[in-house]
């Protein structure tokens, strides 16, 4: 491309398919190459300050502050017009914005693939030429195999709210992602209307500015304080407010430093930790026995033969309608007046211990089997299976019980093990002994990002009542193993590799579709697999004054035009339209983003909005603080759940059949201490979760890459075992696949591992990815739970060599 | 009398690197060049360990221009072009800079950059405050307490972009600033102090 090339030419050259693209589509254009410097009317202007939001899947949901000079970004900074201090914040992410959205991996035009899928080579095309080549996709397909012939997969960031419904293609089922502990965890609380607290996201009960109201913070499986950049400040107020932090990670990561205590664990044994801790609890009798009599299932009684709960009568299983609690509770043994009663009777005691023989059949309250479950779970075991000494589990459940103490789960950790569900009801398990939930620095469960802060409802805009999704055949990630339907993918972010363990089985599945379709700001490791790739907007472009409208952090913001579309790309909700018009629906389609704005800032919807105006939003620098969201959140308040029987409900029915009614210890699935298959694949492979990324976001940064470029991270054991130099170019393999990078050696990764940071591009590694080798496991059990099975890329084994000097001397 | 100082509060600093791409963004720094670094003590990588697993310590450490009250830089600098303001800043007039780097090996913790070549920016123009001077080819740099912000009595943009409130801002001669008070209070250190340069910035954990 020659110096100084404009706009326009290119896209007319672009147009005819001259210009063909290397792997990756980077390198097209440099900035300068593409954009002049905005001309004489504007470069005389002033600075201009404008005000958008950043990308969201990190939670911390920052209002930026945005310089713009000659038409360029020259400055971002935290919106500073917030009273509240710590909703001034823009991370390490958000500044390296300033190159990001201009650099050279953007995808600038709309891209047609010309080479075999997976070679990268693509020409650029026309909008016209993508958006018809989509449509047409997507008419011929339905029309031969049916509407639910087309997959729509959306990540968290695309905008995309009525796509779906507009194609009526199916979107996937479950997500697959962070529900592992939430499906242990969350059936026990229940769902809290107008949070994300119950959703089976294991969604913090109390958000994280409630810590500071903590005597201890337990933290087993998070790195908050890379994972939530948004929300560090909370976890050192509570420090400083004499919280105690005692954080459990095989790795000594970032908040493990931080914390006052670290205590590392043999990955993915969480459970065993939990179910060690119950067991002091119940030895030392630290339990809360008028919480557990009055608010928890544990009296209830359990058949000893088929092991369901003894309720009024027997529960008619052909009867089309399950019975109301109100039509036949639960009974409990009342020590007042020695008989059966409703669990909810008035003026009784629940026993939490009774056992006894009625119409034939013999019962234990739950407490009782829980009980002898635990004869299981000596502490001796608890501490051979986590590595973690008796006398520190001894004192862990010491200081829980203490409370008032928060027990912090993770997303990243031992939730991206197929045992994930366990944990969370192992958590539930010690929450329910404890009493630790419903009042102030008593909380439970995820504590990253503002997803566990106040959640803003928002209208939606109508469309005809038959403009639906199809109905999901099956879960996206049972796509590669079963047979279905799918014809035309649509991946809006990287959903082809992001979501994918044993990403080489997808790509033979991907390899049979009719067309896939990409769409990104960034490209993507998933990128290659495309034959249409679509540019986006970041949070910075938008065509015209507003991009959108956005709730939280307790703060209704607004993006704000800060630049124009960079390159070719268009706003999201520009792209919809386009796809939606060339189905023939544009009458449906709202005309503009404002259209929407309107339709969404409605306090019918939620009353908290009340007061607040579209136009006010509008004329304010970002957006508004909304009234009365400055307490903490403490769900659960009094201790009534969101369960039919409004106690915490640690006994599953539902998991009879696998004998998870009350947690059981189940081992890793792959990456087990004792799996024979460690004597090939000895190391467990982490996909690390870390400050530098948002998953795929950001990789491609050069203002990150100053600190973070993907690499093979091992202790210095396994890296000296292996006779590696610092710089060595490693492959990390197992059965499924292989992929290549740099590799160096920390001390603070636990020896037996390999850590790699997840979302890596494939593109500045030196082949492959790090989903070549993670565990495409999908648990019977998880298919049963609410929110499907989990994903588990963390219980995975593998090997690390070094690579060839030929095979690692790729750039 | 003014003596412009940054405070760190090493217990909260997270090592994040915010900082650091804060004071690049606002002093459009070229690539390769930070004057700002944040060094985890000890280690050969970022986010490394000391110690060996599980007896393990880390600890994160903000580097940029101390801002010396008895800069070495300055007593060194053969042709007066690095000076302390008014302000108590310590800075250098790119304009009388030679590029000998004598500064640069006099500075005991290693706060300056050079521009061995024409400076190369990602993305490709002047990013930042609109008055931060342009530096040439063959001239050393470093953190000037963003002098262009300070000016206009806003806190440097290190501080302000810190996710933690690690980093305070202040005048040291101001009994009753922040910084003041946290130096009393949490009996703040200075780096170095044997080398005799009695650095402005101070630490506390
Ligand atoms: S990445 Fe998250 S924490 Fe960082 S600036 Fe963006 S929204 Fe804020
Ligand atoms: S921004 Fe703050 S927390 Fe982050 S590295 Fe700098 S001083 Fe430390
Ligand atoms: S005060 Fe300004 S110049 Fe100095 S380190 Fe901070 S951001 Fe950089």
């Amino acid at each position: 491309m020659s110096e100084g090339l404009s706009r326009r030419q290119f896209v007319k050259t672009g147009a005819v398919g001259t210009a063909l693209l290397g792997a990756g589509a980077a390198g097209l254009l440099s900035f300068s190459n593409w954009i002049q410097e905005a001309g004489a009317e504007e470069a005389e202007s002033e600075e201009r300050i404008a005000y958008t939001y950043h990308q969201e899947h990190c939670g911390g949901y920052c209002s930026l502050k945005c310089t713009v000079r000659n038409g360029r970004l020259c400055l971002i900074e935290p919106n500073d017009n917030w009273e509240n201090s710590s909703r001034r914040v823009c991370c390490v992410r958000g500044l390296s914005e300033i190159q990001n959205i201009y650099s050279t991996e953007r995808i600038q035009t709309p891209l047609k693939r010309v080479g075999e899928r997976g070679a990268g080579e693509f020409v650029a095309i026309s909008w016209d030429e993508a958006i018809d080549t989509i449509a047409k996709a997507v008419k011929d397909s339905q029309e031969q195999y049916g509407k639910d012939s087309v997959l729509l997969r959306l990540s968290a960031e695309p905008k995309y709210p009525l796509l779906a419904s507009i194609l009526g293609c199916q979107t996937g089922g479950f997500t697959g992602e962070d529900v592992g502990v939430g499906n242990g965890l969350d059936p026990s609380i229940g769902y809290v209307p107008g949070t994300w607290v119950g959703v089976n996201y294991a969604i913090s009960t109390n958000d994280a500015r409630d810590l500071v109201n903590s005597k201890y913070f337990i933290n087993v499986g998070s790195n908050y304080l890379e994972s939530s950049m948004g929300q560090v400040s909370y976890f050192f107020d509570a420090k400083e407010a004499g919280c105690h932090i005692i954080t459990v990670d095989p790795h000594f990561s970032t908040t493990a430093s931080k914390s006052d205590e670290w205590i590392p664990i043999i990955p993915g044994t969480d459970t065993a930790l939990f179910l060690g801790m119950a067991r002091v609890i119940i030895e030392k009798q630290l339990y809360n026995e008028d919480f557990m009599r009055e608010k928890t299932a544990f009296p209830f009684l359990v058949n000893e033969a088929d092991k369901t709960l003894l309720r009024e009568h027997p529960v008619d299983s052909v009867a089309g309608e399950p019975e109301t609690l109100e039509q036949n509770p639960y009974l409990v043994w009342d020590e007042n007046s020695g008989s059966l009663q409703p669990f909810n009777a008035e003026g009784i005691k629940p026993s939490l211990e009774a056992s006894g023989t009625t119409d034939g059949k013999t019962y234990r309250t739950v407490f009782s089997v829980f009980k002898e479950n635990q004869e299981d779970y000596t502490l001796t075991w608890a501490a051979e299976t986590t590595g973690i000494s008796e006398d520190k589990i001894a004192y862990l459940a010491e200081c829980y019980a203490d409370g008032p103490s928060s027990l912090g789960l993770g997303w990243g950790g031992v939730d991206k093990f197929a045992n994930a569900d366990t944990v969370g009801h192992a958590a539930a398990v010690l929450v329910a002994l404890t009493g630790n939930i419903g009042t102030e620095g008593a909380g439970v469960g995820v504590y990253v990002g503002h997803w566990n802060g106040d959640i803003i409802n928002f209208g939606t805009w109508p469309l005809p009542e038959d403009m639906v999704p199809s109905a999901p055949e099956m879960n996206f990630f049972e796509m590669p193993y079963k047979p279905n339907n799918v014809h035309v993918y649509l991946s809006f972010g990287d959903k082809i590799v992001q979501e994918t363990p044993n990403l080489n089985r997808k790509i033979e599945w991907l390899k049979t579709l009719d067309l896939i379709v990409y769409c990104d700001i960034h490209f993507s490791s998933g990128g290659v697999w495309a034959d249409i790739v679509l540019p986006a907007c970041s949070k910075f472009e938008c065509d015209k004054d507003f991009g959108g409208v956005r709730a939280g952090n307790g703060l209704l913001m607004t993006q704000q035009k800060v630049l124009d579309p960079l390159f070719e790309a268009k706003p999201d909700f520009v792209i919809e339209r386009e796809i939606g018009k060339a189905m023939g629906f544009e009458h449906y389609l709202p005309k503009s983003q404002e259209d929407i704005m309107e339709v969404q800032v409605d306090p019918k919807i939620d009353p908290r909005l009340t007061g607040i105006t579209l136009s006010a939003l509008k004329n304010s620098p970002g957006g508004i603080e909304i009234p009365n969201l400055e307490n903490p959140r403490v769900a659960y308040r009094g201790q009534q759940f969101c369960t039919p029987t409004k106690r915490m409900e640690i006994y599953y029915e539902a998991m009879i059949g696998f004998d998870q009614q009350l947690p059981r210890y189940e081992e890793p699935h792959e990456a087990s201490v004792s799996n024979p298959l460690r004597e090939k694949y000895p190391l467990q492979c982490c996909s690390a979760r870390n400050r530098y990324h948002i998953h795929n976001q950001f990789g491609g940064a050069s203002w990150i890459q100053q600190f973070n470029e993907p690499r093979i991270e091992l202790n210095p054991v396994d890296f000296h075992m292996r006779n590696l130099q610092e710089g060595d170019v490693c492959e990390v393999f197992n059965e499924r696949g292989s992929f290549k990078c740099k590799t160096i050696m920390n001390e603070a990764v636990r020896p037996g591992s390999m850590r790699f940071a997840e979302g890596s591009l494939s593109q500045f590694m030196v082949e492959g990815n790090l989903q070549n080798v993670t565990n495409e496991v999908l648990t019977e059990r998880g298919m049963a739970q609410p929110a499907g099975p989990d994903l588990s890329f963390n219980d995975t084994l593998v090997e690390v060599r070094k690579a060839s000097a030929r095979e690692g001397g790729a750039s | 009398m003014t003596r412009l100082a940054i405070v760190i509060n090493q217990d909260r600093c997270i090592g994040c690197q915010t900082c650091a791409n804060a004071c690049k963004m606002e002093n459009n720094v070229p690539m390769g060049m930070l004057w700002n670094r944040v060094i985890t003590v000890g280690s050969d990588v970022i986010d490394g360990a000391v110690g060996t697993y599980p007896n393990l310590t880390r600890e994160y450490l903000p580097m940029a221009c101390q801002h010396c009250d008895n800069p070495a830089c300055q007593a060194v600098c053969p042709v007066g072009a690095t000076y302390t303001d008014e302000a108590g800043r310590v800075l250098i007039n790119y304009d009388i800079c030679i590029g000998c780097r004598i500064c640069m090996a006099a500075c005991p913790y290693n706060a300056r950059v050079f521009n061995w070549e024409e400076p190369v920016r990602d993305p490709d123009f002047n990013y930042g405050h609109k008055d931060v001077p342009v530096r040439p080819r063959g001239v050393t740099e470093k953190c000037t307490l963003c002098k262009e912000r300070t000016d206009e009595d806003r806190e440097p943009m290190c501080v302000t972009c810190c996710p933690t409130k690690a980093r305070s801002f202040g005048d040291l001669d101001n009994p009753s600033s922040a910084v003041s008070a946290l130096i009393r209070e949490k009996s703040a250190y200075q780096l170095l102090p044997e080398r005799g340069t009695s650095p402005k910035t101070r630490y506390f954990k």
